[in-house]
């Protein structure tokens, strides 16, 4: 039980900013800034992130694709997602009907040798949950590697970069909905 | 009599209540829920793989859901709407397409299934995204992924491994039937209608107005309810969208406010006498009622004994304007001190943020020393121009470069050029040029080649004035330009007529 347990992922990968009084119930997904050296990691890491979004009963999401159109309507590319100004984003926000967004950086995308299991994925992604105005609600940094799932010889290794986002998704909503900065009354 | 009445009465009730039972268990009634449809779309596959697998596990899901009991659209009649509503990546629909297609193929949700890893080799895996989408609004209600590596399927006697991509797809499409028992479609709750909308600015010319111009714009509006009751709105003028030759473009012509500000051009679902339905954000303009205020700030430096900035080399122009907005055109144009135009640029788009000039002519040239005029004019997108203008001192920078000497040979007076300055002596590729100017420094007699030439000849009215003076310029071949001070010619002319054969010398020196 031990060596189970002491094998678990730590919290020393992940760091918030947390702001509590603040609360998310409809959010929007940006377009992905991606900063990794992997340039196909973007469209990867979008849908599965929107799918553990989706599947998370603690937060609604609006329709991606409406997001999309909309940005491109507005001609904001997601390299300028970051320096879209206040007024643009509460506009935005107001037309998909959402409390505010969720923006990410893929900071790293790939995969690292750990010896005897291999290459395993590694993803370090920094998420910033933000109000309708884009004033900062939430700021996280995390990063996982696949090996650190391992509960037993290889059993519990995450081998593919949807299964470990997908995990990844699962702890950043469930520690977002811990400190109150989600959820729907 | 009585009792037997009653029975038979009863009997008959009863049979009666049952023959309504069958009937509504048969056929349902007005008030019975309909059976809920799916629509499979067309398998995203976004892995980057080369070989994809996406129409083969289309069909295999689409199979597995008839046979798990799903009431689906028929696969083809969604591929023929996916191509008609022009749904360019697979996978991404949004809520006017969920809309649409849940209206043509009359589903209730449809399925999106994206392909996010498919890799071979000595470690296959594989990924699956899974999500539902309810077909009257686009949103997204339920999501899935699965995800397989064959390490990670191996048992601890090394048994249950999948040698390959092959079998690990078996295994996906399983997973995916598994996981779709799950869908929560009998128990989403039903929301009212709300009418979706793809709009998209085909043509707006301008975005900056004139207070009370019209603004003149073309949509695209691909909606599922009637366009005419859609509605423009900017500021508090109402505009109706008109039909144009074209489908899903309309076209509408609306008045700007009398105010100048920043306002949203909206499309109203309803019109707003009948309480302001939701809006769409179409575009933005500003609208502006005076000129700009323009200004600008030179890099010409404040020197001892002149009165105006004085510049050498490179004089650096920086408009600024009292408020920024989109500028049309704009020109940069410099004036000697007789308002002669020497140089003039124009340009469309956003004014630079800094304009450079060299002390140049159009050509290239030097200009002399001298004052000049720097003039910018600005238009904005709403038609209001503005200019300023800046008065700077040309210092062009001198050097001993050559030597000029006057003579009279045949009753012609000519000027006899020797290089002297180091820089430009023996340089083939030197540019030279002799400027004979007037006391204003309008050019009376220019003479440009690649080497200095030996001798200009002065026209014999030039000789006869008793204002003319001469300046050489040369560019060297690494690009230096060097300009002599003008000198009047004037004294050798009048010394001619005492001693024809003497000939005068004068130097410039260098003097920066």
């Amino acid at each position: 039980m031990y060596f189970i347990t002491g094998c678990a992922p730590g919290p020393d990968s992940v760091y918030t900013v947390p702001k509590p009084q603040t609360r998310l119930c409809r959010v929007a997904l940006l377009p992905l800034l991606n900063e990794s050296e992997d340039t196909s990691a973007t469209s990867l890491c979008y849908r599965t992130m929107l799918t553990g979004l989706i599947a998370a009963p603690e937060v609604q999401i609006s329709n991606p694709t409406d997001m999309k159109n909309i940005l491109r309507r507005r001609e904001i590319f997601p390299s300028t997602i970051y320096a879209a100004p206040p007024h643009v984003l509460k506009d935005i926000g107001a037309e998909l009907s959402v409390d505010g967004y969720l923006r990410v950086k893929i900071l790293a995308y790939e995969q690292r040798n750990v010896g005897r299991s291999g290459k395993v994925p590694h993803i370090a992604l920094q998420l910033e949950l933000l109000q309708m105005d884009g004033s900062l609600v939430s700021q996280l940094f995390h990063a996982r590697s696949g090996d650190e799932y391992r509960s037993l010889m290889h059993y519990g290794v995450i081998r593919t970069y949807t299964g470990l986002l997908s995990r990844m998704m699962e702890e950043i909503i469930q520690r977002w909905d811990e400190q109150g900065q989600i959820g729907c009354d | 009599m009585a009792t037997w009445f009653s029975r038979i009465s009863r009997l008959l009730r009863l049979h009666l209540l049952m023959l309504v039972c069958l009937c509504c268990s048969v056929t349902p009634g007005p008030g019975a829920e309909p059976e809920t449809r799916l629509a499979l779309l067309p398998v995203a596959d976004v892995s980057g793989g080369n070989v994809s697998w996406d129409r083969e596990l289309h069909n295999e899901l689409n199979e597995a859901l008839v046979g798990a009991g799903y009431a689906m659209a028929d696969p083809e009649a969604v591929l023929n709407v996916v191509r008609r509503l022009r749904l360019r990546n697979l996978g991404e629909v949004g809520s006017f397409a969920c809309s649409q297609m849940g209206e043509i193929l009359k589903c209730d949700y449809l399925l999106s299934v994206n392909i996010s890893e498919s890799t071979g080799g000595n470690d296959p895996a594989l990924g699956l995204l899974l999500q539902l989408y309810r077909a009257e609004d686009g949103a997204p209600v339920w999501g899935k992924s699965i995800c397989y590596s064959a390490a990670q399927q191996i048992s601890l006697l090394g048994l249950n491994a999948d040698t390959g991509l092959e079998q690990m797809r078996v295994r996906g499409v399983d997973a995916l039937v598994e996981q779709i028992q799950d869908m929560p479609i009998e128990n989403m709750p039903q929301l009212n209608h709300v009418s979706s909308y793809a709009v998209q600015v085909v043509d707006m010319p301008k975005r900056l107005l004139r207070c009370g111009a019209p603004l003149k714009i073309r949509l695209k509006v691909r909606t599922g309810v009637d366009v005419t009751a859609l509605y423009l709105q900017l500021g508090d003028n109402i505009a109706a969208l008109q039909p144009t030759d074209q489908i899903d473009i309309y076209y509408a012509e609306i008045q700007s406010p009398q105010a100048a500000g920043e306002y949203h051009v909206e499309l109203l679902k309803s019109h707003p006498d009948s309480g302001k339905g939701k809006c769409v954000d179409v575009a933005h303009v500003e609208t502006v009622c005076s000129a700009p205020q323009l200004a600008l700030e030179s890099s010409a430096d404040a020197r001892a004994g002149k009165e105006l900035p004085v510049f050498s080399k490179r004089l650096v122009v920086r408009p600024r304007m009292q408020k920024k907005r989109p500028v049309a055109r704009w020109s940069f144009k410099v004036t000697d001190q007789n308002n002669n135009k020497v140089l003039e640029q124009n340009s469309f788009g956003d004014l630079p943020p800094a304009m450079y000039w060299r002390g140049t002519d159009a050509r290239r040239f030097p200009l002399p020393s001298g004052r000049y005029t720097v003039t910018v004019e600005v238009e904005d997108e709403a038609g209001f121009s503005s200019s300023a203008d800046t008065q700077v001192y040309l210092q062009q920078p001198r050097e001993e470069i050559a030597s000029v000497t006057q003579v009279q040979e045949e009753g012609k007076s000519a000027l006899l050029l020797k290089s002297t300055g180091t820089g430009a002596e023996g340089a083939e590729d030197a540019t030279w040029k002799v400027y004979v100017t007037d006391r204003n420094g309008d050019t009376l007699h220019e003479i440009a080649g690649q080497q200095l030439p030996a001798r200009v000849e002065l026209p014999q009215h030039l000789a006869g004035d008793d204002e003319v003076f001469c300046q050489v310029y040369v560019k060297d071949s690494m690009g230096n330009r060097f300009w002599s001070d003008p000198t009047q010619v004037e004294e050798y002319i009048a010394a001619e007529e005492k001693e024809e054969s003497e000939e005068q010398k004068f130097v410039w020196n260098a003097e920066f």
